[in-house]
């Protein structure tokens, strides 16, 4: 005799729990210690739990008896970030929760040290607001500064069971980024005023060079001089052209 | 080829300072496209502190993309008249100044205004400036150099996409973007390494002999030699834009989507990001497999871009049903196979202009093609965006672009002689005619028509064209001197 049973998180305070046998069985009564168990079906029964957790069904018929463990779960958490969101002094930051199914209904919270404080929206309108998405529960807040720094606590409500998930919010200020820009700022400048130095030394170096053999005679045409500085300077002292 | 004393100055020299530019070419890429590709990671950021939909927000990088395409021809017109390095440098600033005003921003306009416009701006003017640089410092090794250049892009996406994640984890978007831009700012040190060739005047000089400087006539007959806008009117050029852009459309598919339709099939964040990475090493391998292949001369340059785009195309559409089966080997494979691919073309399709248009007009020739492209990059990604969005996964955009990529390798084969073995005449300037004796005759007269580039020095496979291409440099108080195609 086989049962096997899909599970499911639950969020009410029901849970449907489709038994599937073996096909040598026929209707399979269920002693559980869980109350009212209604039958919905062949193979199918309909139980009420209070809490979470593990719940043991024995199932028998006239050969022999299985004893099946559920685990009645509540739903988690999507996309739960556990790095802290970064926020700037002075601007505004969005914080999200999501989860599946839809809840009744959200409720966010700020962690001071062991407590709790609610969030509350009607009270500090200029702050925070809270906006419901289904799935989604969007916490904004605004005009941030140090003291909004720390943990937030999104609650969706379930018949069940309340489901907690942690946002972290860091604060900083603009001075932070600032440091490596200029860091970054200072290595450009120096990086072109090298350049600019190397060509103006090769140019000038392969410029005397020229001056010197021109005194010696060779052909070069006027045109040649103002037209060195802008020739490659590797290829400065090959590339005279010569009167044809 | 060597340091002969009667080498004309100005001849590619296919080495030395050109791997130099190489390397600027190298950073550019790596600062502009690799950045580009990794804007992604800002976009989880941007969705859910402007509360706009992903749509919305990845018209920041259409904007973008579409500027820097749309405003190339102004970047080679401004290195035809000034030169490529201050326009690189001005580029520079550009690109880092929007990223920069971009931290600062309070709604997605203001995204769309910074990092579309001003930031598609300054790498409009830094990207086509740079390649052409590339291009006239290599003959012979040209796509090689590009090939290797372009390395850059699948290097940085690969550093980048780590590096974005931790400044965003540390500095928010706006700190990170702040840095961005400062970043940037290197493509300004690039830009000075760029040594140029020849004279930036000298396009000017054959037409301020004759035409009055500050007469409306003289702008517009500038404008026009600096943008060669007598290029849309000949049908090679026209043939290889239209190929150009249905390339474009379908190229950028699977660089934006590939992530999204991974989780979307079922697997994780991390893999689906490996996958992107193993795309990216590919497309690494590919550039540099087909430079040095390309440069060997056993094939055409046309043929083997067909067949590059051709087996893009092949992967792009495989890449749908091998992966929804669930096997995560099989969706790596052919992501393997579409990067390898797709970077073997990226460095062919610059390399085949000059064959097509001539090295004298290759820099105007850049900067429309880009300019043309970008038609098919703004239909092509939000259309499949569009697809995916009616039909629930991203088949129908992969298809399309697959679609796209192999009715742009059927329009390259209308390219003039694609089926011969022996590479065609190269496009001529109007009024140049057929021979070369009356071309050199005519050349005395007729000097605003010729512009005075670099002189095609000969790849083995693309000597045979340019011999009837003799380009003479005029040159003030020295009589006509003949410039030799360099071997």
């Amino acid at each position: 005799m086989r049962i096997s049973s899909a599970c499911e998180p639950t969020v009410d305070k029901q849970v449907t729990l489709v038994a599937r046998v073996s096909s040598a069985c026929s209707y399979i009564p269920c002693i559980c210690k869980l109350p009212a168990a209604t039958p919905c079906g062949r193979s199918c029964h309909r139980f009420f739990v209070e809490h979470l957790g593990n719940y043991s069904c024995v199932f028998y018929n006239a050969t022999g008896r299985v004893v099946k463990t559920f685990i009645v779960t509540g739903p988690a958490m999507k996309e739960l970030r556990s790095k802290p969101i970064v926020g700037y002094a002075g601007d505004s930051t969005v914080l999200t929760c999501k989860i599946y199914p839809a809840p009744l209904s959200w409720l966010w919270y700020k962690v001071n040290g062991s407590e709790k404080e609610v969030v509350n929206t009607t009270v500090q309108s200029a702050h925070y607001k809270v906006m419901v998405k289904d799935e989604e529960v969007l916490l904004v807040v605004m005009s941030l500064t140090e003291e909004d720094s720390g943990s937030y606590l999104c609650v969706a409500h379930y018949p069940i069971s309340p489901v907690e998930g942690v946002v972290h919010l860091k604060i900083i200020t603009f001075m932070e980024p600032l440091k490596p820009f200029l860091v970054i700022l200072t290595e450009v400048l120096l990086l072109v005023s090298l350049i600019a130095v190397c060509e103006l030394r090769g140019r000038r170096s392969t410029a005397q060079a020229d001056m010197a053999t021109s005194e010696n005679g060779m052909h070069v045409t006027e045109v040649e001089k103002p037209k060195l500085e802008e020739r490659n300077g590797t290829e400065e002292t090959a590339t005279r052209q010569r009167k044809v | 080829m060597g340091r002969a004393p009667s080498r004309d100055p100005t001849a590619a020299p296919d080495g030395g300072w050109g791997w130099v530019v190489v390397g600027a070419l190298f950073l550019v890429s790596a600062l502009v496209f690799g950045l580009i590709r990794s804007l992604g990671i800002f976009f989880v950021e941007f969705m859910q502190y402007f509360g706009r939909s992903a749509q919305a927000v990845s018209w920041i990088t259409s904007i973008g993309v579409a500027v820097q395409q749309l405003m190339s021809p102004l970047g080679t017109a401004l290195c035809n008249a000034y030169g490529a390095r201050p326009v690189v440098m001005v580029g520079g600033l550009l690109s880092g100044l929007g990223l920069i005003l971009a931290s600062q921003a309070t709604s997605l306009t203001h995204l769309y205004l910074t990092m579309g416009f001003i930031s598609g701006l300054g790498w409009a003017l830094v990207f086509t400036p740079v390649v052409a640089s590339v291009m006239q410092y290599f003959s012979q090794k040209r796509s090689l150099a590009m090939g290797l250049g372009f390395t850059g892009v699948g290097i940085s996406s690969f550093v980048f996409s780590p590096l974005f994640q931790l400044l965003v984890e540390v500095y928010a978007w706006r700190g990170a973007l702040l840095i961005l831009g400062a970043l940037s700012f290197n493509i300004m040190a690039c830009g000075a390494l760029i040594r140029p060739l020849r004279s930036p005047k000298t396009k000017t000089q054959t037409l301020t002999d004759k035409v009055d400087e500050t007469s409306c006539s003289s702008v517009c007959s500038r404008a026009y030699t600096y943008l060669e806008l007598s290029l849309l009117f000949q049908k090679p050029f026209i043939i290889y834009a239209v190929a150009i852009t249905l390339f474009n459309a379908g190229y950028f598919v699977p660089h934006v989507y590939l992530v999204a339709h991974s989780q979307h099939v079922g697997f994780s964040e991390y893999q689906a990001a490996f996958t992107m990475s193993a795309a990216g090493v590919a497309d690494l391998a590919g550039r540099v497999v087909a430079g040095l292949t390309s440069d060997l001369g056993r094939m055409r340059l046309p043929h083997i871009l067909s067949v590059w785009t051709g087996f893009t195309s092949l992967f792009m559409l495989l890449l749908s049903p091998c992966s929804s089966g669930g096997s995560y080997t099989s969706l790596l494979l052919v992501s393997l196979a579409y990067g390898f691919c797709a970077g073997a073309m990226a460095p062919l399709i610059f390399s085949l202009v000059p064959e097509i248009v001539g090295m004298q007009r290759m820099l105007g020739a850049l900067g429309l093609l880009q300019l043309i492209e970008s038609v098919g990059g703004l239909l092509g990604t939000p259309l499949s965006g569009w697809l995916k969005d009616q039909t629930g996964s991203y088949l129908g955009s992969f298809l399309l672009a697959g679609g796209c990529l192999l009715l742009g390798t059927l329009v390259l084969a209308g390219l003039p002689n694609f089926f011969s073995c022996n590479p065609p005449a190269s496009l001529k300037c109007p009024k140049q005619n057929q021979s070369p004796e009356s071309e050199l005759l005519n050349h005395t007269v007729s000097m605003p028509n010729v512009s005075s580039d670099i002189p095609m020095s000969g790849a083995k496979s693309l000597s045979v064209p340019y011999l009837k291409d003799h380009d003479v440099q005029p040159s003030p108080g020295l009589g006509l001197s003949l410039e030799n195609t360099s071997v």
